[in-house]
């Protein structure tokens, strides 16, 4: 995926609930790349280059590991807030 | 679908906003021109220099400013990690057996004649400099005659020289007359070879470290370099 189709893909699933700004997205992407979580390659569509970002090896692991870590946390918030969220 | 005038426009506004690195700006001019895509295909009246002005305004009041520094701190960490990476590969079966075999020549080279030890070590270390002062020279070579500057090549390179300058206190003693001394001299011969074997990978890393950011920016950005 490339950054713009990132906000607006968030944006979708979340009903617009959640809107990542551009000013967050690019630094945080530029970091993961840099840690090798993701990898970007390039692609010429009409008259400019689009860059793409796609999770690498580790980048997978790493996300089922978050993952993981947010389920505990939702579960763990669920203890306190009652009705239980589906 | 922006016209080649209003992309054009659009790398002047980045330029305009002090982004002055090609493989930034490539990004940024995509995301402005989706994002003014978006908006002129919801409000048909809208001009493009309109949206370009809200588009620009998400990006809030610092505009591109922290992206640029986020950018250079992550290209930075970039060439240290790959730096490493082909470093540490050298410590690894096989490749380590060149650390191994150089220690081992220039042992054997000490016990022989001490003098041929310290010829071979100049030489390695002369030549691990020259090779460093090539390949850098090389790379920016390269990324000069494409007449962009590139972020990723800015703050990614030239580690290697670093550490081979830093290596010349080890090399120095070795011209001194009493060299080794007297006592543990076998230590200090292996300890001096050992470091030369370092500098050595250090110089490979380095080298495969250009060669590797020379790829992938010629793979990401063909027209650059074309």
């Amino acid at each position: 995926m490339y950054g713009f189709e990132i906000t607006q893909k968030v944006k979708e699933m979340t009903q617009e609930q959640l809107k990542i700004t551009e000013g967050a997205l690019y630094p945080l992407l530029h970091t993961l790349e840099a840690e090798g979580l993701v990898e970007a390659s390039t692609e010429n569509i009409g008259h400019r280059i689009r860059k793409y970002y796609s999770l690498t090896k580790t980048g997978k692991k790493q996300n089922a590991v978050v993952g993981k870590e947010v389920q505990t946390f939702v579960q763990t918030l669920q203890i306190f807030f009652k009705p239980k969220l589906t | 679908m922006l016209t080649q005038n209003q992309i054009e426009h659009l790398f002047d506004f980045c330029e305009k906003h002090f982004v002055r690195h090609y493989d930034l700006q490539v990004e940024l001019v995509d995301h402005l021109a989706n994002a003014i895509e978006a908006q002129m295909k919801n409000q048909t009246d809208l001009t493009f220099e309109k949206a370009l002005e809200n588009v620009y305004h998400n990006f809030g009041s610092a505009g591109f400013g922290p992206l640029i520094t986020e950018k250079r701190i992550a290209a930075e960490k970039q060439g240290r990690s790959l730096f490493w990476k082909f470093f540490k590969e050298h410590l690894r079966w096989p490749k380590v057996l060149l650390l191994f075999m150089i220690i081992a020549i220039a042992y054997s080279l000490f016990k022989f004649d001490s003098n041929f030890f310290r010829f071979f070590y100049i030489s390695i270390f002369a030549g691990s400099f020259l090779i460093e002062l090539y390949a850098i020279s090389n790379f920016t070579r390269t990324i000069s005659s494409t007449g962009k500057k590139f972020l990723t090549a800015d703050f990614s390179r030239g580690s290697g020289l670093f550490f081979v300058l830093l290596f010349v206190p080890f090399c120095s003693d070795i011209f001194d007359k009493n060299f080794p001394p007297p006592l543990h001299s076998t230590w200090h011969v292996l300890f001096s070879s050992t470091m030369l074997a370092i500098l050595v990978v250090i110089t490979i890393a380095d080298m495969q470290v250009l060669i590797s950011l020379k790829n992938k920016l010629r793979q990401d950005y063909p027209n650059a370099f074309a």
